[in-house]
């Protein structure tokens, strides 16, 4: 197929990403969705906008975490450390979030360090918001809580695939 | 990374000292104007009391806005409607009441009196022991207080009464912009700690200022209808002085009780009601250590006696009542504060997978 320049076809309208607002992320966001307009300004109201700069951890490995991250702006760099020394787990960008499970875990350790790689604008959403939204506004903390089981869930999945696989290629001894 | 480091240590701690020269300047200016503190403190504990209201018309799917507006309306329909009813009784009771009470004062000083000389007649080494003084001076100088204070007390109630529903109001209505703007000033580092330490100080701050209210209210309510019952004289005034004392810690149930027994122990026309009276006050305390603290207040403060006790005795040493009455909240936000820099220092924090496996 060629590939030449269609300036009419264009999307000249599309939003660039970095121009975003909370609200467009958070609705672009598969935790929230599912939530209404409206349901997505309160949320707008309610989670907090941080700025890191670059190199600066967002938490680290062994901290308590109390919330969820989602990148609004720039990347995340996610790394464990260990006896053999650090390594990098996956690179985070704009739309991704990380650190959701805390939001349900009572006592949550984080399990890995996240490090802003660049500048970077992160949206924080907190335990007791969504405990105040439960409690506020049940509706809109179900359509929430759902979103957030579907993603436990899904990560659960594909770890269980993941080491069905590793054990049946022998990387990992059953028990 | 090191030039980051030191060049994120840097901002952050400027924004640590942007961050503390806020608190301690607010602090400061709260500390040295009571006009604007008293009203504010009043406004906040307002705002505690009425949050779960707005919450629960919230859940209605009502407009915050509206459910506060609401709840303020029906909150000023029912004062107006209590003033049409019950003010008469009320400051007729009072004017009454405020009339006599020295009387019963000066008998109650002198009855004091005979009994500690006996005491003392008999026990020498009671000798220096000076109770009726004590309460005599503690007595004039209430009095001159007041007498003093008084009209100043009166201007300032007319001025809490129009500023504080409106501080209530935009407490009730922006109290998550404001906890926003405040955590703008906190550095990343410190973010997350600081947003759960003073999210939990803030729920217990809540929960117990809530259950004491309610406690005080239901003391009130238990103390009126039983003065009601046996017929004693200023059931209102008398059951307004014990819910209001019983927010006092521990001396507040004496002090509540003491006008009522006071009045039916040393008015001639209402000696036969000293026995009842004296029940209905026993009733109401023993319903109150016994149900309503354990229930309420006990559980949600969930600090040993001792330390609540050396609480409200360095509260009540350092600022008196004022000191008694914020003393448990104050020892509750350092509860808090203590158990997560222990849990943050002390702690090894593992993950799940790391702590099963350092378990084989």
């Amino acid at each position: 197929m060629i590939k030449h320049p269609h300036f009419l076809w264009k999307d000249l309208f599309q939003k660039k990403k970095s121009n975003q607002t909370i609200i467009d992320a958070l609705k672009e966001n598969v935790l929230f969705c599912t939530l209404n307009q409206r349901e997505l300004k309160t949320l707008s109201h309610i989670v907090y906008e941080r700025v890191y700069q670059p190199g600066e951890d967002v938490f680290h490995q062994g901290d308590r975490g109390f919330g969820m991250y989602m990148i609004l702006k720039g990347s995340i760099v996610i790394k464990t450390e260990a006896l053999s020394g650090e390594g990098m787990i996956t690179k985070l960008h704009e739309g991704s979030f990380f650190g959701e499970l805390s939001l349900v875990d009572p006592n949550n350790i984080r399990t890995a360090t996240a490090t802003a790689e660049g500048k970077t604008s992160l949206v924080g959403f907190f335990k007791p918001d969504l405990l105040e939204i439960l409690e506020r506004k049940p509706q809109m903390g179900v359509k929430i809580l759902f979103q957030l089981s579907s993603v436990l869930g899904r990560r659960l999945l594909e770890t269980t695939e993941k080491i069905t696989l590793m054990r049946k290629t022998g990387f990992v001894e059953p028990k | 990374m090191r030039a980051y480091s030191n060049k994120s240590f840097r901002r952050d701690m400027v924004k640590l000292a942007i961050m503390f020269s806020v608190l301690t300047g607010t602090l400061a200016v709260f500390v040295v104007t009571p006009a604007l503190s008293t009203p504010t403190l009043l406004s906040v504990v307002i705002t505690m009391v009425i949050s779960p209201s707005v919450k629960f018309l919230e859940r209605k799917e009502i407009p915050r806005s509206l459910a506060i507006g609401g709840i303020f309306f029906l909150i000023f329909s029912l004062l107006s409607l209590a003033g049409v009813i019950a003010t008469q009784t009320i400051v007729d009771e009072w004017g009454s009441f405020v009339q006599k009470a020295p009387r019963y004062f000066e008998e109650a000083v002198l009855k004091l009196k005979d009994f500690e000389t006996q005491m003392k007649e008999s026990y020498p080494f009671l000798e220096s022991v000076r109770v009726t003084d004590s309460i005599v001076t503690w007595g004039n100088e209430t009095g001159q207080w007041f007498i003093s204070n008084g009209p100043a007390l009166l201007g300032d109630l007319f001025t809490w009464m129009l500023i504080v529903p409106i501080l209530s109001f935009v407490l009730l209505n922006d109290s998550r912009r404001i906890k926003k703007k405040f955590f703008e000033l906190v550095p990343n580092r410190f973010f997350e700690s600081t947003f759960m330490v003073t999210t939990l100080i803030f729920r217990s701050l809540s929960d117990y200022v809530r259950a004491k209210i309610i406690e005080a209210t239901l003391v009130g309510l238990i103390v009126g209808i039983g003065l009601w019952i046996v017929g004693a004289k200023y059931a209102f005034v008398l059951a307004l002085l014990a819910g209001v004392a019983n927010i006092l810690p521990y001396v507040g149930p004496f002090i509540g009780a003491a006008p009522g027994i006071l009045y039916a122990g040393f008015d001639p026309a209402s000696s036969h009601l000293f026995i009842p009276v004296l029940i209905v006050y026993g009733i109401a305390n023993f319903i109150d250590m016994g149900f309503i603290f354990p229930v309420l207040v006990a559980k949600l403060v969930n600090l040993h006696p001792l330390i609540l006790i050396a609480a409200v005795i360095l509260g009540q040493q350092y600022y008196g009542l004022v000191g008694m009455l914020i003393s448990i909240p104050i020892a509750t936000a350092l509860k808090v504060i203590v158990r997560e820099i222990f849990d943050a220092v002390y702690q090894t924090h593992q993950s799940r997978s790391e702590r099963d496996l350092s378990g084989f």
